[in-house]
């Protein structure tokens, strides 16, 4: 069963989606799943919402939810930024833990939502788990693929993204999404290599890619948490990089890989 | 000034559940609804959240807005690789059905984008009486992937890896072997071209015409759009053999997806606009 809501956050609302265990009976676990930001979100809405339906056919609830300004929540993306981003994360693990009943919840981000999970208060009591799906880690490599993607979409037609949006002060045009000053101030500060968050109990740090080795960033990252005394598991899944499809997909193989981290059994809902 | 958005569900044709938003007008006017159509492998508030921004432009303009997922996309039920072009048209009737039933019994306007503007056609084709449709970098309806087509498509996307060979960032991921080669042969290989089933309705030919009524419509298209030409050509083509006044505003310089806030922009005002006269006119 799943059910959507518009509850507050803030002084506006956000979107929320929970899907709770399918067999009617409580959850074993649940899971706050936190999408990435702009075209990577639309990307990856439906094969989140396959993954929230797998975890929820064994057992684990899910929330999703929309940020303000994203998705279907209200709100515009000139009031986007990281302190707007944290604290409708918190407000979903709060909903997340009413609507399961469950005093823990486990956290799974994608791209810059990993970050934002790792950022997120992992020491309290209310997570027992963060899965960092191909974190950003470094805010500035974000900013450089929207300005260097838009300077190649620019030279091919006449302007496009990356660049300064017209009658806006200081934001960014990435690709038709506005990104604005305190984002930016933000991306460009971000940098979870030398970041002091507290950590969860456990970690899990997943690369998705076409070959079966961790890339450099994402390794160091990992030795990083493990010199902070985190205990973290390392996963490389070879599938596509959902964010960035063109058409519709299922990322089986990740959806796979989260059900069996997070509930130990076989995803068999198809 | 407040906007009403609220999620809602219904049941599809294939007894799944369909969800999306209605946003209400925020002071209501005689007017038909709008319901749009993502593309095809879109959501319902669509690329750069151009559906979402337009729907809350036509609310405040005193209309109520439909963005509804169809089958296996978005929120809604069904599984992702069952769904065709076919089924989209279904679950398009069954959201006008539900517009008619419970916003106002009237043909409403049918919004689309990319593969949404097929569905908008299909379900003039399969009789649905309308107000008017609004076009947005609409294909051909049902186009199969010609070599032709697949050639034009490839083209672009080439001149775009071509582009790409001259970043650095490219090279760091060649060396490091994070550059996909399966993914840009799959889409140097079907350039992006939906390739239709075999129940999928068949493609607009010069002799295609509809039975339902549909006074107007309303096509806009990027100078830079490789499918363009070929998709304004048959539009106009076949509207007027149904005595449907068309009009066409191309956005200079946009591409496909109108990947830029000045471009996405444009195409809002020019439909807002363009509706805004129709409904003096209705």
């Amino acid at each position: 069963m799943e059910s959507y809501q518009f509850i507050p956050s803030g002084s506006e609302e956000i979107l929320t989606a929970y899907h709770a265990a399918v067999d009617g009976s409580p959850p074993v676990r649940c899971a706050v799943l936190v999408a990435p930001l702009h075209e990577e979100k639309k990307a990856a809405h439906r094969p989140l919402v396959d993954l929230a339906r797998a975890l929820a056919n064994r057992g684990c609830a899910c929330l999703r939810f929309d940020p303000r300004g994203t998705g279907d929540s209200p709100g515009v993306a000139d009031d986007l930024c990281f302190s707007t981003l944290r604290q409708d994360l918190t407000v979903a693990i709060d909903q997340a833990r009413t609507l399961s009943g469950l005093e823990k919840v486990s956290l799974l981000g994608v791209r810059l939502g990993a970050d934002l999970v790792a950022l997120e208060g992992l020491a309290g009591t209310e997570v027992d788990h963060t899965l960092l799906c191909v974190p950003l880690i470094s805010g500035e490599r974000y900013l450089r693929e929207v300005r260097i993607r838009g300077r190649i979409r620019g030279a091919m037609t006449t302007a496009e993204g990356g660049e300064e949006a017209s009658g806006r002060s200081a934001g960014l045009d990435y690709g038709g999404h506005y990104v604005s000053p305190e984002l930016i101030a933000d991306l460009e500060a971000h940098d979870l290599m030398v970041d002091e968050s507290p950590l969860a109990a456990r970690v899990t740090c997943i690369d998705i890619r076409g070959r079966d080795s961790m890339t450099a960033p994402l390794s160091a990252l990992v030795a990083r948490l493990q010199s902070r005394g985190a205990s973290v598991d390392a996963r490389v899944v070879l599938d596509e990089p959902f964010w960035n499809a063109l058409g519709p997909i299922v990322p089986r193989a990740f959806i796979q890989a989260v059900v069996e981290i997070l509930t130990g059994r076989e995803d068999e809902a198809r | 000034m407040s906007l009403s958005e609220r999620f809602i569900e219904f049941v599809g044709e294939s007894g799944g559940v369909l969800r999306g938003i209605l946003h209400e007008p925020v002071e209501a006017r005689d007017l038909p609804p709008v319901i749009m159509f993502s593309g095809w492998g879109g959501t319902r508030y669509g690329p750069n959240r151009i559906l979402l921004e337009a729907a809350r432009d036509l609310a405040t303009d005193g209309r109520a807005v439909l963005r509804v997922d169809f089958r296996g996309r978005g929120d809604s039920d069904g599984f992702v690789d069952e769904h065709d072009l076919r089924s989209h048209i279904i679950d398009g009737r069954t959201m006008v059905a539900w517009s008619r039933r419970n916003l106002a019994d009237r043909p409403p306007v049918l919004l689309g984008i990319c593969s949404g503007g097929e569905v908008a056609v299909g379900c003039i084709f399969d009789g649905l009486d309308v107000d008017s449709v609004c076009l947005w970098s609409a294909p051909v309806f049902a186009a199969q992937a010609t070599t032709e087509r697949v050639a034009t498509k490839r083209a672009s996307y080439l001149r775009e890896y071509g582009r790409k060979l001259f970043r650095g960032e490219t090279w760091r991921k060649l060396i490091a072997g994070e550059v996909r080669f399966d993914i840009i042969r799959r889409v140097l290989g079907k350039a992006g071209v939906h390739v239709k089933s075999e129940d999928e309705p068949a493609e607009l030919s010069a002799q295609s015409d509809f039975p339902a009524r549909c006074e107007a419509a309303l096509l806009i298209y990027g100078t830079a759009d490789p499918i363009a030409a070929e998709a304004i050509q048959a539009y106009q083509a076949l509207f007027s053999r149904a005595g449907c006044s068309t009009e066409l505003r191309h956005i200079e310089g946009a591409n496909h997806g109108f990947y830029a806030l000045d471009w996405k922009r444009e195409v809002i005002e020019s439909t807002r606009g363009w509706l805004a006269g129709r409904g003096t006119a209705s």
